[in-house]
């Protein structure tokens, strides 16, 4: 009984310390980066998160009156607004680093955050 | 005779399986989300009834498992009017239905946990695969740990459930046999 549990509690930890290492391994440091707007896979707008761009919101519109409000507050990001029904990406909240893109599904939004010159630098930290 | 009478009941049976997923499904999508920093990580008791119907169906186990959970996704997109999230449904469905019977195989229908998580977990990665070949990017693989580590625990609630429901309903089915028996 216990060999026959022997393999599965294996997996089920290894995949789990593997992941919770990736999280804690992969959070990177809190510096000035830069929010990438990307709609279907291209880009439309970069978003400098150094407080240079303190209070400014941009609005993507997209197919059957979609239409997205993103908002800058200091060196954060967020969803403002979405005409979506399920309203993930604006519950998602504030954004200050990589490796948490925030995401709307349903019109394809993508902001990712990335180091500021043009960076995959923020990757290796 | 006999023979309708036999499928009708089969069609009966496997519309209420479908109401009961349904159901939890819809119910599950009016919560607030668990996790709202992190999207995509919610608690998909729906799949204790696919978990449920591969490994206690005696006949066509997989057939009657599979079409509970089209059903199930197809209308489920429907009332909860989200047709976009079809996709991601569909794609993190059929994966992680793959596995779970690829698992109820390789553990012949018992350690129903662990098969609940191994579905969890490829149900997640699916539906990440889906966004990030929809949305042409890679910036949502960074979600990957995160999801996993929902999908294990999501799979475990419900592949614990699963099995309890399994042991109830074999003991409810042999007592009713042993009854009919008798009689």
């Amino acid at each position: 009984m216990i060999k026959k549990l022997l393999i599965p509690i294996g997996i089920t930890a290894a995949a789990a310390l593997g992941c919770a290492a990736a999280i804690i391994i992969g959070k990177p440091p809190a510096q000035s980066y830069t929010a990438y707007v990307y709609q279907n896979g291209k880009e439309i707008a970069r978003l400098p998160l150094d407080g240079s761009a303190d209070g400014k919101t941009i609005t993507v519109t997209g197919e059957d009156g979609a239409e997205n409000i993103i908002e800058v507050t200091g060196k954060k990001v967020q969803m403002k607004s979405a005409s979506c029904p399920d309203q993930l990406c604006v519950k998602m909240g504030w954004r200050d680093r990589p490796n948490s893109p925030i995401v709307c599904l349903p019109h394809k939004i993508v902001i990712d955050i990335k180091g500021t010159s043009d960076g995959t630098d923020a990757e290796i930290n | 005779m006999a023979q309708t009478q036999k499928s009708t009941k089969h069609m009966v049976q496997l519309g209420l399986y479908t109401a009961i997923a349904l159901t939890i499904f819809i119910l599950e999508a009016q919560l607030p989300p668990v996790l709202p920093a992190i999207p995509g990580i919610k608690p998909g008791l729906a799949n204790i009834v696919t978990l449920f119907l591969l490994s206690y169906q005696r006949q066509h186990p997989v057939r009657d498992a599979l079409l509970v959970l089209l059903a199930r996704i197809f209308l489920g997109s429907f009332f909860t009017g989200q047709m976009m999230s079809l996709l991601y449904s569909l794609a993190g469905g059929i994966l992680s239905f793959g596995v779970t019977l690829l698992c109820s195989r390789i553990f012949k229908g018992e350690v129903l946990w662990f098969t609940g998580i191994a579905g969890g977990v490829f149900h997640n990665i699916g539906q990440i695969g889906a966004a990030a070949v929809l949305m042409q990017t890679s910036a949502v693989l960074a979600y990957l740990p995160y999801l996993i580590l929902g999908g294990m625990a999501a799979g475990l609630l419900s592949g614990l459930a699963a099995g309890f429901f399994v042991k109830r309903m074999r003991r409810i089915s042999d007592r009713a046999a042993s009854c009919q028996k008798k009689s």
